[in-house]
C-alpha cells in the first residue's frame, strides 16, 4: 500500500475496495477481491506515516 | 493520532458489538494517551514506531486503574493499582491502550458462563480461538493495530491461526510475566500478535527485556529483529518431521506445508529431515502440570469460592487436586525428556516448520462455557501436539498465515526456533511473508 492509498483512506475514513492483491503467490488463487481500509493497514506503515506527520 | 485512535474507538462502537472482542474500551485513556502522543511529537520527541499507535491488551494483564477480570466474574471487582510490566513498557514506547480483550476463564479452555465469546471475523460459526480469542478477534479485523496475548498450551498459536494472524510466542522468560495472572507459571509466555511479521518484530523489541520483579526473565538485552528482517533466508537449515507436521492432518493443512517449503526452498533455505520425538503422551502430562499449576495460581480463591468459578475452568482445577505425585513426577520428567530432546533437534537447524493447527477453524461448541465436547476434545487433542511441546521447551514459535482451507478459513505455518531466535524466526516468517499475500487478505468486517 502506498503513503498516497493510507491518505487518502484516512481522509474519508471509509472502507475503500482495492481492485486485486499485490502481487504474490498466496490469495491469487482464492480468486477474491480485498479491501485494504486504514484499519488494515500495518502497524508499520501507519508509523512511517506518523513520522511524516500525515496520520495525526 | 487523536483521529487515528478515534476511528479505532469508532470502528470497535460500529462492529464489536457483533464480534464481542472487548471485554472492556478504554476511550478516556485512549484520548488521553493519543492526545499526550501526538504533543509529543511535535515537540520532536518521537519514541518509535509504537509512538501514537492503538493497540490492546488479553484482560489478563493488569492495568492500573482498570479493571481486570482474567475472563472470570470472580474478578468483576478487581482494579489493580500498577500495570503489568508489558504494559508499562508498551505504554513507555508510546502506544495507545485502546482497552482489554475477551479471554476464556483465568487463560484456559472453556468460557465463564454469560461473559462474551468472541466471534471469528472470517465465518462467525467456526471456533476463534482460545484462549487469546479477543486478541486474535480484534487484531484480524482491524480492531486494534497490534494486541498482547499469553500462551501456556497454544493460546497465543489458536487464535493466530483461527483468524489469520501473526502471532509470536517468544522464548520463555524473554517477555516479563510480572502483572498478568498466572495460568501455569512454568508454561506461561507473553507474546504479540500482530497482522505482519515486520509488526510482531517491532511488539516484541518494546515488549521483551529482563525485569527484576519477574525472577523468570531472562537476562541480557534483546537483539533487535526488526534489523535482520531483510537479511534473507540464503543458507539458513529448515527442519521438517514429515510424519508429525502432516499425518493427522488436514489435507488443506498438508498442502500448506509443502507450499511453505517450495516458497522457502525458493528463497534460498535447505530443508532438512528430521524425526521429533514421541508427543503422544504430552498433552496428559501437558494437563496435569497445567492443573496443578492453575490449582497453585487460585489458591486464594480455590477452593475457597469454587462455586463462583465456572464449571469448565472449575473442572480444571479440580482436575489438579486429584493429580497424584507420582503422575506429577511422571509429567516433570517427561517435560524434562521432550525438552532435551527438542533442543538436541533444534540445534541442528535454524527452525523446525510445523502447522500453527492441524485444522482450520473447526465449527464452535455449542456449548462454550462447559467441559469441552468428546468431539472438540478430540479435535483439541489433535492439535495440542504441534502447540504444548514448545511450552514444555519453552521454545519460541513464530505462527504465519499460509493460506486459505476450500471454505475459505485461514491457515497457519509454525516456526519453531532455539531457546532466544526470535530474530531468526521473524527472519524465515518475514521472507516467507513477503513471498506470498496471504496477510494481505482481510476479513469483510
Amino acid at each position: 500500500m502506498t503513503r498516497r492509498d493510507l491518505l487518502s483512506r484516512l481522509a474519508s475514513a471509509a472502507v475503500l475496495p482495492i481492485a486485486a492483491v499485490p502481487s504474490g503467490r498466496g490469495p491469487a488463487s482464492s480468486g477474491s477481491q480485498i479491501e485494504h481500509p486504514l484499519h488494515y493497514a500495518s502497524l508499520a506503515e501507519v508509523a512511517r506515516l506518523i513520522v511524516a506527520r500525515e496520520i495525526k | 493520532m487523536i483521529a487515528l485512535t478515534q476511528q479505532l474507538l469508532d470502528r470497535i462502537a460500529a462492529v464489536d458489538g457483533h464480534l464481542q472482542s472487548y471485554v472492556t474500551v478504554m476511550t478516556d485513556h485512549a484520548i488521553a494517551s493519543a492526545r499526550r502522543a501526538d504533543a509529543e511529537i511535535r515537540a520532536g520527541r518521537y519514541r518509535g514506531p509504537l509512538h501514537g499507535m492503538p493497540i490492546a491488551v488479553k484482560d489478563l494483564c493488569y492495568t492500573r486503574g482498570v479493571r481486570t477480570m482474567a475472563g472470570t466474574k470472580l474478578l468483576a471487582d478487581f482494579v489493580p493499582d500498577f500495570d503489568a510490566t508489558v504494559v508499562a513498557r508498551l505504554e513507555a514506547a508510546g502506544a495507545v491502550i485502546l482497552g482489554k480483550l475477551v479471554l476464556c476463564e483465568g487463560a484456559f479452555g472453556p468460557y465463564f458462563p454469560g461473559l462474551q465469546v468472541p466471534v471469528n471475523p472470517w465465518d462467525a460459526t467456526r471456533w476463534s480461538g482460545v484462549s487469546s480469542s479477543g486478541c486474535g478477534v480484534a487484531t484480524a479485523a482491524g480492531l486494534c493495530f497490534a494486541s498482547v496475548a499469553t500462551d501456556t498450551g497454544g493460546s497465543i498459536r489458536y487464535p493466530s491461526a483461527a483468524n489469520g494472524c501473526v502471532g509470536l510466542k517468544p522464548t520463555y522468560g524473554r517477555v516479563s510475566r510480572y502483572g498478568t495472572f498466572a495460568l501455569a507459571a512454568s508454561m506461561d509466555h507473553i507474546g504479540p500478535m500482530t497482522r505482519t511479521v515486520e509488526d510482531v518484530a517491532i511488539m516484541f523489541e518494546a515488549m521483551a527485556g529482563p525485569d527484576p520483579r519477574d525472577p523468570s526473565s531472562l537476562p541480557g538485552p534483546v537483539p533487535s529483529v526488526r534489523a535482520e528482517l531483510g537479511r534473507g533466508i540464503t543458507g539458513l537449515r529448515v527442519g521438517f518431521d514429515r510424519r508429525y507436521a502432516t499425518e493427522n492432518v488436514d489435507p488443506d493443512v498438508a498442502k500448506a506445508m509443502d507450499g511453505v517449503l517450495a516458497e522457502l526452498t525458493r528463497h534460498g533455505a535447505t530443508v532438512v529431515t528430521v524425526t521429533l520425538p514421541d508427543v503422544s503422551k504430552v498433552g496428559g502430562a501437558w494437563l496435569d502440570l497445567c492443573c496443578v499449576e492453575a490449582l497453585a495460581a487460585h489458591a486464594k480463591t480455590f477452593p475457597a469460592r469454587a462455586s463462583e468459578y465456572g464449571p469448565g475452568f472449575r473442572a480444571a482445577l479440580e482436575s489438579g487436586q486429584r493429580v497424584t505425585p507420582t503422575a506429577l513426577a511422571a509429567a516433570l520428567k517427561l517435560r524434562a525428556d521432550m525438552s532435551a530432546s527438542l533442543e538436541r533437534i533444534l540445534n541442528t537447524v535454524d527452525c523446525l516448520v510445523c502447522p500453527s493447527m492441524a485444522n482450520s477453524a473447526r465449527v464452535k461448541e455449542a456449548d462454550p462455557f462447559d467441559e469441552e465436547t468428546d468431539e472438540s476434545w478430540s479435535q483439541q487433542v489433535r492439535n495440542d501436539i504441534h502447540t504444548q511441546p514448545f511450552n514444555f521447551s519453552g521454545s519460541p514459535t513464530l505462527s504465519v498465515p499460509c493460506g486459505f482451507s476450500a471454505d475459505g478459513l485461514p491457515l497457519s505455518v509454525q516456526f519453531v526456533g532455539r531457546r532466544l531466535s526470535e530474530a531468526v524466526l521473524c527472519r524465515v516468517g518475514y521472507a516467507y511473508e513477503q513471498a506470498t499475500a496471504w496477510h494481505l487478505k482481510h476479513p469483510t468486517v
